[in-house]
């Protein structure tokens, strides 16, 4: 889109802006070359009492694209305007070469903005309302500056933008149950292992934090693929702080000079925090420094776990290194470093950082926590097998066992989980290792060889996915134990329907058996002509099913299964899941019975 | 469906087998006849030892539990009955008995006993056979300690596969020991008698072959069946019992259960008069036809042991001839008990697990019929 005459959809977005008194336009669009921009200079006026940070009137630039109504539409302060970075804004960095607006950019349109304003209305999508939307949602983002209402009691906590122009970043596993560890913690700074992912690009996997005199404080657990990566030769250091430094409203410090004066607000001097830790630094290499801070579920409430922020350190001198104008000593070392290396006007070089905690709470729709924890043994890892399978790992269970004696081949892709490169190898192996990159929790593993009776009694939950009469009853010989959940699911031919059949205790291998057999026969006559044969030799049926009422039914019965497992007072619970059609053979739906 | 359940009765008969007890046998007898060989006063005397007996003829089931097994050792000597009592050859004995077997034997009506560990030697002491007789019995591998099956099988190896009818003994074509038996004491009547161990072996040996292997396998079979139906060992038992079945079992059978089901109905129809008048059948000994197998066997005794066998060849019967897989295992544990191999529980698993092979009437579709 070159310069030229400006869109007339603009056009009409600027127009629309006289409808509020509270916009001002300043001139007309101008294509940002470098941006591949639109911008149109506006003053946003607001009602509530104005603050020092938030004036009356405040300058703002709107970035629109090209093809406006769609592409982002993005609220930046002028280059003249609001400096302090507030909550729901980015990082309010000063101007970059070229451009006459500054980075605290406003995240009116995200999510989390909007589910909690009162009387939000949707985003429109028409020329002439969509800019003026935004623009209004901006006022009312200024209003709530302006009353300090952005991070108001009871609304989501979130942290403030970390500017980084790195793409590493670390991962770390915090919540509330190891948050305890932390509280009592009377040692404030440490070392910590990694690993260098190989897996995932970029990223740090924190392994173990340890105190100065070799107190282990916290080992992550991580599933089989994590815990699998090995260590790295380069540890790195942690600071416990009391509280998440920021440079008032909802900034976070870009220098250390604004790092040390946030913690001396809440009483803590950094260098007495750092300086324990100076020598495990001091080897002429770049270490990364986790910064840990408690921080809360909602704002106003007590803190539940928390949150590490690394930086990258600039290389500290080796011990055997002579800085000119210093003591050669550990002392002279370190007032060196603090004052030259990390002093107050040096950029803190800030990393990415992800908790990847395994939720304990349901609200961020993993399954129930008890289910979570259950050890599960899956028999049989065919095309209904490896879907389930797939379901309850990333729903969370991280304790399966997966066993069948069979090898993937490249018919089953149709409908199986599994893919080209796990052709000709152990569908239970294969999945397990699949499984394990599901869920950085996973410890899924495969059990090679027939499943023995004795095998059963250690798990908590064992589903039969297997369509095997022979493990039906091997599952009815396993010694009843109450705590045990028995759930069996099967398909009948072309996969229109699917017999669940869970109970608790023991398995009823006959009353099970009684009850599926004429089911899956009434299948078998009715879809017969259906069944294709492949192969020379022996005959091999091929299974006529199509991946997506499969993939249906699977996820149905992992929907009945949660409910059966969950329910602590259920003996038993069948039922037949059925796949409706219309006469013509269209999706109709789906029937439990 | 094989209806004569070949493997199951394999399996029954390795369960009720004397298994590792024949170690333990053909060792007593080895060092019984070495130590006789090497004994200054007695190898002069002693022309040759074989053993004789349920072993020996493959008849042998596995004792009771924590009880020996019996084995029975003949010892031919050079005693004249001219010069030797019964009494006086036996106690000819003691010196060696005493130096070998102190504490453990014991002079009996016709045999002497030894007890050893998990063995009871029953020694029978023969007098002199005439010239002729022992010749033959040198020449005889009667030192051999093969049982019969176990020569037949040898044989059939040899021959690759064809059991010929080989004779039991290698002889040199003179059938005179068939007409002249061995001499033994029988100290309570202080008379020696008759008896015809090599006869009793050679019949069987004829017979087994006559029914294609499976005669001493139905012997096998029906005297487990006596012991595990009747707690209280009342006669007929033992050699009679074995020589009961083999004059009521037909030649010619093709299978153990054949045999069994028609050696009870044979029995149960022969004797059917005999019970009811109350009269104990003769059966005339192989070797030495004056002697009667069951002279010792009451009256009461046989009616009760007609009757058995009158219930029991009703249930064998119908385990031969019925078509379901699971009847057939519970009557014939019925009448075997535990040993019988499988399930008799009749569960739908059993069942289920039994289909065997049908015919194809139509397409084939996957068997259980349901997919995962």
């Amino acid at each position: 889109m070159t310069s030229g005459s400006v869109p007339e959809p603009l056009r009409a977005a600027r127009r629309s802006l006289d409808s509020m008194s509270q916009i001002s336009v300043n001139g007309d669009w101008h294509f940002h070359v470098s941006e591949e921009k639109w911008v149109l200079g506006v003053t946003l006026t607001h009602q509530k009492p104005p603050t020092a940070q938030v004036p009356s009137e405040t300058s703002w630039r709107v970035l629109a694209s090209g093809d406006y109504p769609e592409g982002p539409i993005l609220i930046m302060p002028a280059a003249n305007g609001m400096v302090s970075t507030f909550p729901h804004q980015r990082h309010n960095s000063p101007p970059q070469e070229g451009k006459d607006w500054r980075g605290g950019r406003l995240c009116v349109d995200e999510l989390t903005f909007a589910l909690d304003r009162a009387g939000h209305q949707p985003e429109p999508h028409l020329a002439h309302e969509r800019l003026l939307w935004h623009l209004e949602q901006s006022i009312g983002w200024l209003e709530s500056a302006a009353t300090d209402n952005l991070s108001e009691p009871g609304q989501h906590f979130e942290l403030p933008d970390f500017p980084t122009s790195s793409s590493e970043f670390l991962v770390f596993n915090e919540s509330q149950s190891t948050f305890g560890a932390w509280v009592s913690q009377i040692e404030k700074s440490g070392t910590v292992t990694f690993s260098e992912s190989t897996i995932v690009p970029n990223a740090f996997i924190a392994k173990s934090f340890t105190t100065r005199n070799q107190t282990e404080v916290l080992n992550i657990s991580w599933g089989a693929a994590l815990s699998a990566e090995p260590i790295s030769e380069m540890c790195g250091a942690w600071l416990l702080l009391p509280s998440l430094p920021i440079v008032q409203p909802w900034q976070a410090p870009v220098t250390w000079g604004e790092l040390r004066s946030a913690l001396t607000e809440v009483g803590t001097n950094l260098d007495s925090l750092m300086r324990p830790i100076f020598r495990a630094l001091r080897d002429g290499t770049s270490h990364i420094l986790l910064l840990g801070f408690p921080i809360p579920e909602t704002f106003g409430d007590d803190p539940v776990q928390i949150h590490w922020q690394p930086l990258r350190l600039p290389a500290f001198p080796h011990a055997e290194s002579r800085p000119r104008g210093f003591r050669p000593t550990e002392q002279g070392h370190w007032t060196y470093v603090s004052s030259r290396m990390i002093g107050n006007s040096s950029r803190i070089e800030w990393l990415g950082a992800q908790n990847w905690n395994g939720s304990e709470r349901d609200s961020r729709g993993t399954f129930p926590r008890e289910i979570q924890e259950q050890n599960v043994l899956l028999i049989g890892c065919g095309a209904l097998g490896s879907s389930v399978a797939e379901l309850l790992v990333r729903g969370g269970v991280k304790k399966l066992t997966l066993t069948d004696f069979d090898v993937v081949s490249a018919g089953n892709l149709s409908r199986h989980t599994l893919r080209l490169s796990d052709v000709g190898k152990s569908k239970s192996r294969q999945l397990a290792h699949s499984l394990n990159l599901a869920n950085p929790q996973a410890q899924a593993q495969s059990k090679l060889g027939r499943v023995e009776k004795g095998d059963v009694t250690n798990f908590d939950l064992v589903i039969d996915t297997s369509g095997s009469d022979e493990v039906a009853y091997l599952l009815g010989a396993v010694k009843s134990k109450r705590d045990h959940r028995f759930v069996s699911l099967s398909m009948g031919l072309a996969a229109q329907r699917l017999f669940f059949f869970g109970s608790s205790g023991s398995f009823p291998s006959q009353e099970f058996i009684g009850w599926v057999r004429p089911l899956a026969d009434e299948d078998n006559d009715k879809y017969r002509d259906m069944v294709q044969w492949e192969g020379i030799g022996c005959w091999h049926p091929v299974f006529p099913a199509r991946a997506d009422e499969v993939a249906l039914l699977a996820s149905a019965a992992v929907g009945r299964l949660l409910s059966f497992v969950t329910e602590s007072d259920s003996k038993s619970d069948n039922a037949i899941i059925e796949v409706l059609k219309t006469k013509t053979g269209a999706f109709d739906g789906i029937r439990v019975s | 469906m094989r209806s004569d359940l070949p493997t199951y009765f394999d399996d029954f008969l390795k369960a009720i087998g004397p298994g590792e007890i024949v170690d333990h046998l053909i060792e007593a007898h080895t060092d019984l006849r070495d130590r006789l060989n090497a004994d200054a006063d007695l190898s002069p005397i002693v022309v040759s030892t074989f053993l004789q007996g349920s072993y020996r003829r493959s008849t042998l089931i596995k004792p009771r539990e924590n009880q020996p097994a019996d084995v029975d050792v003949v010892v031919v000597t050079t005693l004249s009955e001219q010069d030797y009592t019964p009494d006086a050859a036996m106690l000819k004995f003691q010196p060696f008995l005493d130096l070998h077997y102190k504490g453990k034997w014991a002079l009996q009506g016709r045999s002497i006993g030894i007890s050893l560990d998990s063995v009871d030697l029953d020694l029978v002491i023969t007098s002199a056979p005439s010239q002729a007789q022992l010749e033959t019995l040198k020449s005889f591998e009667l030192s051999e300690v093969r049982s019969i099956e176990e020569r037949r099988r040898a044989l059939a190896e040899a021959n690759f596969g064809q059991v010929q009818k080989a004779y039991l003994f290698r002889d040199s074509g003179d059938n005179s020991w068939k007409a002249e038996p061995l001499r033994i004491p029988d100290r309570d009547a202080r008379v020696w008698e008759a008896t015809h161990p090599l006869a009793q072996i050679q019949w069987t040996w004829d017979k087994n072959n006559a029914c294609n292997g499976h005669y001493v396998r139905v012997v096998r079979a029906l005297k487990w069946w006596r012991r595990t139906n009747h707690s209280i060992q009342k006669y007929p038992k033992g050699y009679p019992l074995e020589h009961l079945i083999g004059v009521n079992c037909p030649d010619s059978i093709t299978s153990v259960a054949e045999g069994v089901v028609l050696t009870l109905e044979n029995c149960a129809q022969r004797y059917a008069s005999y019970a009811l008048v109350g009269q104990v059948p003769v059966l005339p000994d192989h070797g030495v036809p004056e002697h009667n197998v069951l002279h010792r066997l009451s009256v009461e005794d046989f009616k009760q042991f007609h009757s058995q066998v009158v219930s029991a060849a009703k249930i064998a019967r119908e385990a031969l001839d019925s078509d379901d897989m699971c009847t057939k295992v519970k009557l014939w544990k019925q009448l075997f008990g535990e040993e019988f191999p499988g399930d008799d529980s009749c569960s739908e698993e059993a069942k289920a697990k039994s289909h065997g092979f049908t015919l194809r009437t139509a397409p084939s579709v996957l068997p259980t019929g349901r997919y995962a």
